[in-house]
């Protein structure tokens, strides 16, 4: 006899067992026949034996059932017995089927006893169970309070009599919502004060403990077979209320529960594996609880409403699991994903379960309502838990007065420190974009080096992405650029314009990854100067200044989201520094240095960001792509081995799988062309855009962040640029070489060197490797990536050999105010020289006046003449013609194909570059069949020396190839009399017709005769009815390489042709049937299709991937799985301690 | 030992680390292998080298003379036009594919063989009356450089079209510039605008006076319909300027253009002929086949070297290259051109003889000749002593430009440098003038043009190859007649030229009909009615053509 139990038994309880102290175990009246189901023999079912052994009203038989399919005996050794009766029922899968087992040799009895191997009883709990029950014989169930089993020592077999422990409540009765959502009036914790010693009818109680009626058990069936160990007892008690019983439940019969059941514990481990963690709140059997709980609301619904609920719980399995995913339960997601299936598919258990309710009911269903509880009753204990979670998130860190004002301290310098940094890359961002801003926000095009307008709409954009059919000259089979998916992601935070998600990626980017450096920084170290120093030195790295300059999209994203990735990748793992408000615990060190730092918790929604913000990283350079996957394989590998925890590393294995999937048709790609002639791992070297070439540089000025030349970057040369050129990198390169000296994490200090060493490999490579032409020649791949990687590496060595501001100046530091002048000088020149080097590239590459940014210009006014986009509207395509003033004897002209305003970013390839620039390495030549060779023959036609030519030949072959039109453009390089010479060539040319009149750029339609008059209609069109002899008889309007519209039907059989690369992914319905491909004899290029005569109706054309709609799905899937994980819902501590 | 062990892994890491990054950035222009070089240039370059079939060549005629308002008069013994014009065409191709002769509308009118090659040329002739306007077209024969020429001639031998109006037919251009006519009471200059082409063209025209450039009201911009001639009065649109230079700017399609030009002082014809076009402005310039009677110096009608830089004010030399040399014109040699005014210079006080004129300016200019002949007043033929009687003819000289000193330096290997088709009934002097290279006032001429003057009979047979030299700084004339007696030559080609020293050659064609004037120099086409026939160029069409695709045309 105890305290604790004292609390909880009555004081007839208490009279009981001060006659059972004189007596001996007062036999019971009633007969009780107790069955323990237990597996195996364990510790808990040790104590529970005791336990029932020690009742002062003794059950009148005891029978233990074993369920442990295959224990030794050798288990039992010392286990007595007594006069129980032992029952081995190794195919009893549930605790009913144990029961059963138990009852099949016991015939008489009036009452069971139920009683797990995990819980114990109080020994006055049989006794006020049968007080409870023997006044009435309409209880069918009587239930224990059930109190969380004691945290106690493995081997302890005794209860403990620990005065000072405190009782929580498990269990008083469980009921559920009118949906039948199992709920407890017991809140989780919850101390047992006798609070709920008033209740008495219940809808259901555990049977862990419970005094079932034996002629009710047996009228019932016992528990549903189908039922595991969780909310068998529910139903058991709500058949039992059905069939017109009671079910009560007995505060004052005390049974402690372990819930090993629950918390997924093996009892029959060999080694006790302690006492299980009651935090976890049982994420292990949260599966199984799931079916069960949906297994009892199909059993029972009402016949009539059990469809809609059937598709009710699959319908909103993915939302619960989207809301799991957001909790950052993954496994339980998964839970709430199959848990709908599972159950359904136990269609027989289910049609046996509802049988067997209706069979055994003699009261309606709406007779237990009232037990049931109501949604307002829910609403308000939903509202008091999550007050209450919130109260004691709010109390899990109280600091002291002391701690609160170092901490307010604290975070007013970091907030101080960043607020400086965040003003300097606005200032540094207007003083690059201000003079353009408004032109750029509303949509003005900012072009130039690798910058390609970005007229397209988002379903252009969208197409474009994610067709695998590349528009660019007459259409090739190739995977988009992996950096317009990121253009996509932008441009939906600007409603879908395009061209201001461009502007905005690249008036974000000093903003983006300034701050990304400063909050990556503060990973590794928490000294505000040093954050600061890292933000401006990434901020004024040569490879973001020359992907601004050169607009290079794909540098500039993957170098503004690297410091993000870093960060969230570092977070993931948790080896992440907090501040730290208490002063050093241990003696510091020689070198000033405290006792090393713990560091923080992995985080899984941390590493689901990181995951994100890969694909950013990946899209804009896939180089990078590829060093993450060998960077996360080996580290997942190196940890696996040495680490104590491997699993927070293992994890990471998964942090690169969204990038793989969302690159994946072009990784696809650049897998299946790995090891031909020209290597498709070129492709993962090249920048998107178009290709654009540098002044390559040596590798060792590549190590030192230069890309290219710096002279030609910063637009200036002199003793003034070398300096501070080399000193921007270099001084962070010798930080980092004294860090490999004395670090405060040595380790880290190496990985980020060997980071460092993988971007020199990758910035050394680069010039080494030819990824596309150009007109001034082969272009190489660019080594901003690599360079970006180098800088961040030697930026994290060098932070992390810094020294760690271990406690506040001021409070605790006398002052060295030499000492303490000598560091502000350090950090001032520290500080100076990033903005020295970015004031360089500021003065010398922007022109406020010229709306300039390096190569970059702003302008507002169309290539092609709104004439002109009307016809391309309606699938024309314009041949822009630019006569080159040579010195040679060959005179040049050039020309490009346009389907939109100027050439599209979408347009551009690094495929289809690297195509051209393989064909050029090998020197094989276009067959002079192709449309590119037949193009290029119409260009010099028009555009050659002498008299122009006569016969209608040219216009016939432009409208074969789609051309429905020239344009001279308003600014090209022919000027006087040279333009004047071409625009007089191509007026007299047949089948031309000029359209425009008096503008700065001249525009001819090809005019076949027949074809219609008006100013805009043009017999060149991507697509194009014809008629047997090849003649037009109708351009098609088309979009986005699409067809859709309604033809009419014609009483001779047509041809569709598309002035597009045939290519078998082409398809064409009418009315939804394919089209026949028409072979054209082998001898054309263009796809064709047989539209067969007196046949009209929708005709829709399209060019269908392989896999499109599985790499859609998945990628949209993943990504929406990660993005729910890695949305930061979960408030997270600030403060270590 | 496990610290020790832990420090050692650790410098070790840290040292290889370093040695990766160092010794990566130092070695790996060492270990890469060189980025490859492009198998194919032109394809690193997205350069397609294209062989372009040569065109067709079109050579648009002049309409012959005709009355600004034949409609006026109506006493028949005054009447305007009592005799009828007679015109002729000529047509001589050197090489070149078959070609057709059709008006302006599309209707055939001859055909022109194609040229047998060798010394043989093909000729075709048409006579009076021709229907105006006429093309000729003929396909480049397979290398491009083809060899046509035509020219139109129409005679009248009185009524107010008195002359011989004679021009070599033109391609049609894009621009043209005709520095020549006046609109003064008396003259009537019409602008004739002619479009061969399948596309209408539309033609600004500017015109500058001695006072600047004139504003045009309503002929600043005209539409010139495909296949159509536009014919517009410059009276009309610019009265009382006496000295005129138009400018035409087509778009929209080629256009031929030239003045024609017609005076007279009271009933009395003062001379007929078309302005051609001449050079763009340039700064070098050339006008063959000037012919001094002798005028004194302040002979009205000498002829005139008229002067007009359009952009800028421009200081020129004016030189003279006769058949003895270079003739100084005192007073006149250097002259400061005022931008857009219109600068006559009477060349008045030579010696009797053939010149040539060189222009060179420090800006672009443009420049023209008009040079008179008188006639008789009656049957007799005899020039009337009273010049205000005596019926004139007159004929404008169309500019070529010359190359620049250094350029003509350059050129190699000979040549050739073209050809003129001879209608029939003139008599016609070929003037050859080799200019030298250094046209400033004291230098010396030195070197000199080797050339061969090829002339054909109207069968196309070759009649003469004669090789001819002219040294550097003069001028020589061989008359037609003189050199093939007896025989219709229909056409004339210079060939085989080889420049030495710098020089370069300059050439024309002065035709003349009728009785012979007064004070012609001997040596050919002394008639009263006279014209200069301009050479007509070889082109080259065709050929090869880079072709450079260029993704970033039109963006800035």
């Amino acid at each position: 006899m105890n305290d604790a139990s004292a609390l909880s038994t009555t004081p007839a309880d208490a009279g009981a067992s001060v006659v059972s102290a004189v007596t001996g175990t007062v036999p019971v009246v009633a007969s009780v026949t107790a069955v323990i189901v237990t597996r195996g023999a364990n510790p808990w079912f040790r104590r529970t034996l005791a336990a029932v052994r020690a009742q002062h009203r003794a059950p009148t038989r005891l029978v233990v059932v074993d369920v442990a399919t295959a224990t030794a005996t050798s288990g039992y050794a010392d286990l007595q017995l007594g006069d129980a009766r032992f029952v081995a029922a190794s195919r009893a899968r549930t605790f009913g089927e144990g029961v059963a087992a138990a009852l099949r040799e016991e015939p008489d009895g009036q009452w069971l006893w139920l009683l797990h191997d995990d819980s114990a009883p109080d020994p006055g709990a049989l006794g006020a169970l049968l007080r409870a029950v023997e006044h009435s014989s309409a209880v069918a169930v009587a239930g224990a309070k059930q109190r969380r089993w004691p945290t106690a020592p493995a081997s302890s077999v005794t209860r403990l009599d620990d005065a000072r422990r405190i009782p929580e409540l498990l269990e008083v009765g469980v009921t559920t919502s009118r949906g039948g959502r199992r709920v407890s009036v017991v809140e989780p914790h919850e101390i047992d004060q006798g609070q709920h010693d008033a209740r008495d009818d219940v809808l259901g109680v555990g049977l862990a403990g419970a005094l079932v009626r034996r002629n009710v058990w047996d009228e019932l069936g016992g528990t549903d077979p189908e039922l595991g160990p969780f909310g068998d007892g529910l139903d058991l008690c709500r058949r039992a209320r059905l069939a017109g019983h009671r079910v009560v439940v007995v505060p004052g019969a005390v049974v402690e529960h372990a819930q090993l059941s629950l918390h997924r514990v093996d009892p029959t481990d060999g080694a006790h594996p302690g006492d299980p963690d009651p935090d976890d709140g049982g994420d292990a059997s949260f599966g199984a609880r799931r079916r069960s709980e949906l297994y009892l609301r199909l059993v029972g619904a009402p016949l009539a409403l059990l469809p809609l609920l059937v598709v009710w719980l699959v319908l909103c399995a993915p939302f619960r699991a989207m809301y799991r995913l957001v909790l950052k339960q993954p496994g339980h997601a998964r839970d709430e994903l199959l848990a709908p299936l599972l159950v359904l598919v136990r269609v027989p258990g289910l049609v046996r379960a509802r049988r067997s309710v209706r069979r055994t009911s003699t009261v309606p269903r709406r007779a237990v309502r009232p037990l049931q509880q109501d949604w307002r009753e829910g609403a308000a204990q939903r509202r008091d838990r999550r007050l209450s979670a919130a109260e004691q998130r709010r109390s899990a860190f109280a600091p002291s007065e002391l701690e609160r004002a170092e901490l307010a301290q604290l975070a007013t310098r970091r907030r101080v420190a960043l607020g400086a940094v965040a003003l300097a890359l606005v200032v540094l961002t207007g003083l690059v974009f201000a003079s353009l801003t408004g032109a750029l926000a509303s949509g003005e095009r900012l072009v130039g080096g690798a910058l390609l307008p970005a007229s397209s709409t988002w379903g252009e954009l969208w197409s474009a992405t994610t067709t695998g059919w590349v528009e660019s000259g007459f259409g090739h089979p190739a995977p988009a650029d992996p950096v317009l998916a990121v253009v996509l992601g932008a441009s939906v935070l600007t409603a879908g314009h395009v061209q201001v998600a461009v502007n905005l990626l690249l008036v974000a980017s000093f903003l983006a990854s300034g701050l990304g450096a400063w909050f990556a920084a503060g990973a590794l170290t928490r000294w505000n100067p040093a954050r600061a120093w890292a933000a401006l030195v990434w901020a004024a790295s040569p490879a973001l200044l020359l992907a601004v300059g050169q607009g290079r999209l794909g540098a500039l994203v993957a170098h503004a989201a690297l410091p993000w990735f870093v960060l969230a990748t570092l977070r993931g793992v948790g080896v992440v520094v907090d501040d730290r408000i208490s002063p050093a615990s241990g003696p510091l060190d020689a070198a000033g240095r405290g006792p090393a730092r713990r560091l923080g918790t992995p985080s899984l929604g941390a590493l689901a960001g990181a995951a994100l913000l890969l694909v950013p990283v990946a899209a804009g350079a896939p180089a990078l792509l590829a060093v993450a996957v060998v960077g996360v394989v080996v580290a997942a590998l190196a940890t696996a081995v040495t680490s104590a925890r491997p699993r927070r590393y293992v994890r990471l294995l998964l942090v690169p799988v969204p990038a793989l999937v969302v690159l994946g048709p072009f990784l696809w790609h650049v897998g299946r062309t790995w090891g031909r002639q020209g290597g498709g791992w070129r492709l993962l070297l090249a920048s998107p855009g178009n290709p654009t070439g540098y002044d390559a540089v040596a590798p060792w000025q590549s190590a030192l962040g230069w890309p290219a030349r710096p002279g030609t970057a910063l637009g200036t040369s002199g003793a003034w640029v070398t300096v501070v050129s080399w000193a921007l990198v270099g001084s962070v390169a010798l930080v980092a070489v004294v860090a490999l000296v004395r670090s405060r994490r040595p380790v880290a200090t190496r990985v980020a060197w060997l980071v460092a060493a993988a971007g020199v490999a990758l910035a050394a490579a680069a010039p080494h490797v030819t990824v596309a032409t150009s007109v001034s020649g082969l272009v190489r791949a660019w080594p901003g990536p690599g360079t970006s990687v180098v800088v961040a590496g030697l930026l994290a060595a060098a932070l992390l050999g810094l020294p760690e501001r271990t406690v506040l100046r001021g409070r605790y530091e006398e002052r060295h105010r030499g000492r303490q002048a000598a560091r502000a000088a350090v950090v001032v020149v520290a500080l100076a020289v990033p903005c020295a080097a970015v004031g360089t590239w500021v003065v010398h590459q922007v022109d406020p006046t010229r709306h300039t940014v390096g190569d970059l210009t702003l302008t507002g006014t169309p290539v092609v003449p709104p004439v002109g986009q009307q016809m391309q509207a309606s699938g024309a395509r314009l041949l822009l013609l630019d006569a080159v003033p040579t010195t040679g004897a060959v005179p040049t002209v050039r020309y490009t194909l346009l389907r939109a305003d100027g050439t599209q970013l979408v347009d551009s390839s690094v495929v289809v570059d690297g195509r051209a620039a393989r064909a050029a390495l090998e020197g094989a030549s276009p067959e002079p069949t192709s449309p590119e060779a037949q193009l290029a023959q119409v260009v010099a036609q028009l555009a050659g020396d002498g008299v122009a030519p006569s016969s209608r030949g040219i216009a016939d072959t432009m409208s074969d190839l789609g051309v429905g039109g020239v344009l001279l453009p308003a600014d090209g390089t022919t000027r006087g009399s040279a333009r004047t010479a071409l625009t007089a060539r191509l007026d007299t040319v047949p089948g031309l017709a000029r359209v425009t009149e008096g503008q700065s750029s001249v525009l001819w339609r090809v005019a076949l005769p027949g074809a219609g008059a008006a100013q805009t209609s043009t017999s060149g069109a991507w697509a194009t009815l014809r008629d047997g002899d090849g003649k037009v008889l109708r351009s098609l309007a088309s979009h986005d390489a699409e067809v859709d519209l309604d033809l009419p039907a014609r009483t001779s059989a047509t041809t569709l042709v598309l002035a597009s690369h045939a290519h078998r992914h082409w398809s064409a319905t009418l009315d939804g049937r394919p089209l026949a491909r028409a072979d054209g004899g082998g001898t054309t290029w263009q796809q064709e299709f047989t539209v067969p005569a007196g046949r009209g109706g929708h005709l829709v054309v399209t060019y269908d991937a392989p896999h499109r709609a599985l790499w859609l799905w998945s990628s949209g899937v993943l990504l929406l799985v990660v993005i729910l994980l890695a949305l930061p819902v979960r408030r997270r501590r600030v403060v270590l301690r | 030992m496990t610290r020790l062990w832990r420090r050692a892994a650790l410098g070790g890491t840290g040292l290889v680390a370093v040695a990766l990054v160092a010794g990566g950035a130092a070695l790996a222009p060492h270990v890469l292998p060189d980025a490859p070089a492009a198998a194919s240039d032109a394809l690193a370059h997205r350069t397609g080298t294209v062989e372009v079939a040569p065109g067709d060549r079109m050579l648009v005629c002049p309409a012959p003379a005709r009355l600004t308002d034949p409609d006026s008069g109506g006493d028949a013994q005054f009447k305007a036009s009592p005799v009828p014009t007679t015109s002729q065409l000529g047509a001589l191709a050197l090489a070149s594919g078959a070609g057709t002769l059709r008006t302006l509308d599309g209707t055939k009118v001859g055909t022109l063989a194609a040229s047998p090659g060798g010394d043989g040329a093909s000729v075709l002739r048409e006579g009076s009356p021709l229907p105006g306007g006429l093309v000729l077209r003929a396909p480049a024969p397979d290398d491009g450089a083809d060899r046509v020429a035509a020219a139109v001639a129409s005679t009248t031998s009185s009524g107010d079209l008195r002359g011989l109006v004679a021009a070599s037919c033109q391609t049609p251009g894009s621009v043209a510039w005709l520095a020549g006519g006046d609109t003064t009471v008396g003259s009537s200059t019409q602008l004739v605008l002619q479009n061969p082409g399948l596309t209408p063209a539309t033609v600004s025209v500017r015109a500058w006076g001695p006072d600047g450039e004139i504003p045009l009201a309503s002929s600043a911009s005209l539409v010139v319909p495909a296949g159509k001639e536009v014919v517009r009065l410059l009276e009309a649109a610019a009265p009382g300027v006496d000295r005129l230079v138009v400018e035409v700017k087509a778009s929209g399609g080629l256009v031929s253009a030239y003045l024609q030009h017609a005076t007279l002082a009271g009933i009395v014809p003062q001379g007929v002929d078309d302005v051609v076009p001449g050079s763009a402005p340039a700064q070098h310039l050339a006008l063959a086949g000037v012919v001094s009677r002798g005028e004194a110096i302040s002979d009205k009608r000498a002829p005139v070297l008229r002067l007009l830089a359009p952009g800028h004010a421009a200081t020129t030399t004016v030189s003279l290259w006769g058949p003895k040399g270079r003739v100084h014109l005192r007073g006149a040699e250097q002259l400061t051109l005022d931008a857009g005014q219109v600068v006559d210079v009477p060349l008045g006080g030579l010696p009797r003889g053939t010149y040539s004129v060189s222009v060179d300016a420090d800006r672009p200019v443009v420049a023209g000749v008009v040079e008179q002949r008188p006639g008789t007043t009656g049957a007799a033929g005899q020039p009337a002593p009273d010049g205000s009687k005596t019926p004139w003819d007159r004929a404008w000289v169309p500019a070529q430009a010359l190359p620049d000193g250094s350029e003509a330096a350059k050129a190699a290997g000979p040549a050739d440098a073209g050809e003129v088709a001879l209608p029939s009934g003139t008599s016609r002097a070929v003037v050859l003038s080799a200019l030298p290279g250094d046209r400033s006032a004291d230098a010396k001429a030195a070197g000199g043009v080797k050339a061969t003057v090829r002339l054909f009979d109207a069968t196309g047979a070759q009649v003469l190859s004669r090789p001819t030299t002219i040294t550097a700084g003069t001028t020589s004339v061989l008359d037609v007649g003189a050199l093939a007696p007896g025989k219709d030559v229909a056409g004339v080609a210079v060939d085989a030229v080889t420049p030495s020293g710098g020089a370069s050659l300059v050439w024309g064609v002065v035709a003349s009909t009728g009785a012979a004037s007064s004070g012609v120099p001997s040596g050919g086409a002394p008639g009263q009615l006279v014209s200069v026939l301009a050479p007509v160029p070889s082109v080259r069409s065709g050929g090869t053509v880079a072709a450079q695709e260029d993704p970033t045309l039109g963006l800035p």
